[in-house]
């Protein structure tokens, strides 16, 4: 039990570092501070997300 | 308390005995731990005390003022994010291939000056770039520096601005294009792997948008497992010969591929090639500077270049000029990096959790950065000397075989035998390692040192090609995501003349300035191919000055920014590193524009080429092409130096006028909300 808590903490880990969108998160955040808005499907949210963080401005580095 | 100082004292004297041991230090080698140990004591005192005045003192971050990850969260770009993540995150955003490349080509000059330069710059300048712009922009709901520019300065200095932007990022991609190209001519094994990189990131896009929505983090996972294997059958392709011929490439060839790829990047949506190769560079660069660093610290390998070389007095066979201005323009990312200040407001300060993490992840991201840049100048000093200059010097110098070159490098007072570099070549499995220009060979050579002593003995080809596919790799992100931000940039300007042609998603629009971007970086790519001296002696500086100069406009605003908020006493804090860089990078952009030595002097060399016309010992056809190509080089850099100028004359009368009380002190802040977070 402790184990899969840790993975799940693990690559809840990862996926921030490389800037990965985490859609329990969004959706958590959505029921808690915007009930009145309707909660996206996954793969809306993954296409929202990419839109947004590659429509402008650099992201990378020299 | 006691304790705690006792412990920083002894720390600062083990740094300061570092420094000591390798300044004065004579003889064959020396440890790397020297180098290590020198640095990453700096680091800690400088972040220790100099980050902690900045925060407290000059910017006073205060953790009672909520940032806008708390104020604006959406969970999407808006979100408090754990420092330490956050930090992982910025890190990866900020260090890419300029921190590796610039130390290994200022190697030339002995490890010392480009140590110094690295560890000292970072602390005193670079990081405080990047801190002061991530704090700006923190206070302002994450605006680009751009913006901050135009509010603080005025919509002129904007401009400028973001035309400074817009031309270091074409000379950008262009360099790094061209580290890549010279990694990869007439080397199938890597070819093969580079290729197969572009299947691999569809896979995962397909994965992650189409049949697993979202499952990142596996789509990932497969990526680099394919990734490796790739690089495992690079070997069977580059040794069959029925294979290998397919995936041999001269450089022109490998130029123009890389021309069209950036375009097709650009235009294709983003879930299909770009998104997904940045996850797989994000965690291959992560992980492949962990493993450095562990090897560099398992190994502690002795660095065999001189702490200085003869090459101080700008006879340097890998780029032309003086210790001082050059070895402060060639290292770039890593002591002082103006591309920074695009990251640091851009998607970090809206992630900030606590006004405090920005010092961490502004001030400490920048310092990690840095002790890459040290990995990378230890990864080159530790190779023999002639090794080194037999990589990174031009064909055109070394003359074609392992005989000429180990002449030539004999003339320049070091050992090195035709066989070694043979067998070095033969080793890592490429045909040559003759004039492989640019950093990224030589640096993936060290490397391969260092892992196959540390975790496996006798896989030094596997392990250099590791290395120059985790380069080429990350070079190849920065440029497809360049390319995409320029064309972002150039229809935001465009569409200033005429509307349409600012509409991001219309499609004629997209393809006219992705074409008008690829064409400008590809231009210069091809320049620096066909150009006999191997395009990094005369674009590198390029590169540095204008990344240079960008940083001086970042400092600008950000000395703007302080001055604006009564805080005029420590304006030394950004003022001081500005004062360095504009008298190091106008020298260099001087010298590059009017120096008399046609080595150095764009004008004069192609003046010594109109006299080799004239003489008829050239063909006037080329002749004429590499005129133009010097003449335009020259006119880019007085562009990067006028601009700059203006931005700080522009800011120079901000100051005036505040301090002389003609206007008053107010910064454009958010204005102040208290957090809901406890404590």
């Amino acid at each position: 039990m402790l184990g899969s808590r840790l993975i799940t903490r693990l690559m809840r880990f990862l996926r921030s570092v490389a800037g990965m969108p985490d859609y329990q998160r969004h959706i958590q955040h959505l029921r808690q501070h915007h009930p009145e808005l309707s909660i996206p499907t996954e793969r809306q949210f993954f296409e929202d997300f990419v839109r947004a963080r590659y429509g402008d401005g650099p992201t990378r580095c020299c | 308390m006691h304790w705690r100082k006792i412990g920083w004292l002894i720390l600062a004297a083990a740094g300061a005995i570092a420094w000591g041991v390798l300044a004065l230090h004579r003889g064959e080698s020396i440890s790397a731990a020297w180098l290590i140990l020198a640095a990453a004591g700096t680091y800690l005192i400088g972040y220790r005390f100099y980050s902690r005045f900045l925060a407290d003192r000059v910017f006073g971050l205060n953790d009672r003022r909520a940032t806008p990850a708390e104020r604006l969260a959406n969970g999407r770009d808006f979100v408090p994010t754990s420092r330490w993540v956050l930090f992982g995150h910025h890190f990866a955003a900020i260090a890419g291939a300029g921190p590796l490349v610039g130390p290994v080509l200022a190697a030339q000059f002995g490890y010392l000056p480009g140590t110094i330069w690295i560890v000292f710059g970072v602390v005193l300048g670079g990081a405080v770039q990047d801190f002061v712009i991530l704090f700006g922009s923190m206070r302002r709901d994450g605006k680009s520096l751009g913006q901050m520019a135009k509010e603080e300065t005025g919509p002129m200095t904007g401009l400028l601005a973001m035309i400074a932007v817009l031309a270091i990022m074409v000379i950008l991609l262009a360099v790094l294009a061209l580290v890549v190209v010279n990694a990869l001519k007439d080397s199938p094994w890597g070819v093969f792997t580079i290729l197969c990189t572009i299947p691999i990131a569809i896979l995962m896009g397909f994965w992650m948008k189409a049949w697993r929505p979202g499952r990142t983090l596996e789509a990932s996972a497969i990526g680099v497992v394919l990734l490796l294997a790739a690089l495992v059958a690079g070997r069977y392709v580059a040794e069959s010969p029925t294979l290998a011929p397919y995936f041999t490439a001269s450089g022109l060839t490998i130029a123009y591929g890389m021309i069209a790829y950036g375009f097709i990047a650009s235009v294709l949506p983003v879930w299909m090639l770009l998104c997904p190769r940045d996850y797989l560079s994000t965690f291959m660069k992560i992980g492949t500077i962990l493993l450095l660093a562990l090897g560099i610290l398992l190994v502690l390998p002795p660095l065999r270049m001189p702490a200085v070389t003869q090459f101080v007095d700008g006879t340097g066979p890998v780029f032309a000029g003086k210790l001082f201005p050059f070895a402060f323009i060639t290292i770039a990312c890593g002591a002082i990096s103006g591309f920074h200040a695009l990251v640091a407001s851009g998607t970090t300060p809206k992630m900030l959790t606590r006004e405090s993490d920005a010092r961490l992840i502004g001030y400490g991201g920048m310092l990690m950065e840095s002790f890459v840049a040290v990995m990378a100048l230890c990864a080159a000093a530790l190779l023999e000397p002639g090794i080194y200059f037999a990589i990174n010097s031009p064909l055109a110098t070394l003359g074609g075989s392992a005989q000429s070159a180990a002449e030539v490098i004999r003339g320049w007072g070091f050992t090195v035998t035709p066989e070694q570099i043979n067998r070095l070549a033969a080793d890592v499995g490429e045909k040559t390692l003759l004039g492989r220009t640019g950093g990224a060979p030589s640096l993936a050579v060290g490397m391969a040192h260092i892992f196959s002593n540390a975790f496996g003995t006798g896989l030094m080809a596997l392990w250099y090609h590791f290395a120059i596919m985790f380069e080429a790799l990350f070079i190849l992100t920065t440029v497809d995501t360049g390319t995409r931000v320029g064309r972002f940039m150039l229809q935001e300007l465009a569409g200033q003349v005429w509307r349409p042609l600012g509409r991001t998603s219309w499609y004629p629009s997209i393809v006219f300035a992705s074409a008008l971007i690829v064409a400008g970086w590809g231009y210069f790519l091809v320049q620096g191919v066909l150009d006999p001296l191997g395009g990094i002696n005369s674009l590198w500086p390029l590169f540095g000055i204008s990344n240079q100069l960008l940083a001086a406009v970042a400092l600008c605003v950000g000395t703007t920014l302080i001055i604006k908020s009564g805080k005029a006493r420590y304006a030394w804090v950004t003022l001081l590193p500005l004062a360095w860089l504009l008298t190091a990078t106008l020298t260099a952009g001087w010298q590059k524009v009017f120096a008399v030595d046609p080595r150095l002097g764009f004008l004069s060399h192609a003046a010594a080429l109109a006299q080799q016309v004239a003489d008829g010992s050239m063909e006037a056809g080329r002749a004429a092409r590499l005129i133009f190509n010097d003449r335009l080089d020259a006119v880019v850099t007085v562009v990067f130096m006028v601009v700059t100028v203006l931005v700080l004359l522009a800011s120079a009368r901000e100051w005036v006028l505040i301090l002389t009380r003609r206007k008053p002190a107010r910064v454009q802040e958010t204005p102040f909300v208290e957090t809901a977070y406890a404590g």
